[in-house]
């Protein structure tokens, strides 16, 4: 009975002690598990043109909005030079969440982290082009033609954030 | 020393195949309790966002959190970057699968169809449901990207009943 007790709790204090790293100081998410401060090299100066990120399938992104830093892995596309972040609702709505409690973000891409301000797309027309490229990278499926927005019943939405530059100090 | 290898091994198998079935992106074991009768029409899933499915791996069950979409009352299940996960390679190997919906369990038979077909209905019913669209024509893509491409390996299962046992 206590080998088992050592055992359960051996258990416990490897799980959680994984899961601290992982929360707090694996410097990013671990694949699908979100992360807490992102690891980098600050970038000296912003990009006028984020199409350059479009090489990678995913975009690192970190809010401190809350007392632990969070950081996950998102769906992105540069569309007309600034980047958009595409936050589905069934993979949970942490990031979504914090982000309309504070809109500032830190983006990794190549190694350098980017301060950034994400504002809500709610203008339809943007979201045929928009969605069109990401939709075939994520799920291999072409769409053309006409695209609207529907309610769903059970809730499972796509939010969409473009980031802006942050204000000049 | 001896105490720490236990716990690990322990803590991995228990992450791997503890009968909980999966908790989020965690992956899990077998379901506990027993299955309902197949159900003739699936488009009650659509309240569903994500579902579990439990397939049977060479040497113990394995449960993931996957998504789901119905069509014309069949219910369909896909995999990103297919040849990659453990549980697709399970059911290539055995088609046998339980599902757990809103706390109830299925047993059914993952059934692999070519969903490359244009204006598919269970692409458009997967816009619908997942990204909230409504799509003048979606196309499904089939096979494994070309060489450049940058789109994930999507392949599409239908789940049919369970064979009669013999």
């Amino acid at each position: 009975m206590r080998r088992f007790a050592w055992i359960l709790l051996g258990l416990a204090l490897v799980v959680g002690g994984w899961a601290s790293w992982a929360r707090l100081f694996a410097g990013g998410p671990v694949a699908q598990i979100p992360g807490g401060w992102l690891r980098g090299e600050p970038a000296s100066e912003l990009p006028d043109d984020w199409s350059f990120a479009n090489r990678d399938p995913y975009l690192l992104v970190e809010s401190d909005a809350w007392t632990l830093p969070y950081s996950a892995r998102v769906w992105f596309l540069a569309h007309r030079g600034r980047i958009h972040l595409l936050l589905p609702g069934f993979f949970g709505d942490g990031l979504k969440r914090r982000l309309d409690d504070d809109p500032r973000v830190r983006v990794s891409i190549g190694g350098k982290l980017y301060a950034q301000v994400a504002e809500p797309v709610t203008d339809a027309r943007d979201l045929g082009p928009l969605l069109a490229p990401v939709i075939r990278r994520q799920f291999a499926i072409e769409i053309s033609g006409a695209v609207r927005p529907v309610a769903n019943a059970h809730g499972a939405e796509l939010w969409v954030y473009r980031l802006e530059d942050p204000p000049a100090p | 020393m001896r105490l720490a290898a236990v716990a690990g091994i322990a803590a991995g198998l228990a992450l791997a195949c503890g009968p909980w079935g999966p908790r989020g992106v965690i992956a899990g074991g077998p379901f506990l309790g027993a299955a309902r009768p197949t159900p003739a029409d699936w488009s009650f899933t659509d309240q569903q966002p994500l579902i579990a499915i439990e397939t049977r791996g060479r040497w113990f069950r394995h449960s993931v959190t996957i998504l789901c979409v119905s069509s014309d009352g069949k219910l369909y299940v896909m995999a990103r970057h297919a040849p990659t996960k453990r549980w697709v390679q399970d059911v290539v190997a055995d088609p046998r699968v339980r599902l757990r919906i809103g706390g109830a369990i299925y047993e059914g038979r993952a059934v692999r169809i070519d969903a490359a077909q244009d204006d598919s209905p269970v692409a458009r019913a997967f816009l619908r449901k997942y990204v909230g669209i409504e799509v003048e024509h979606a196309r499904a893509l089939a096979g494994p990207p070309a060489p450049g491409d940058d789109r994930a390996e999507v392949w599409t299962f239908r789940i049919d009943p369970p064979e009669a046992a013999s």
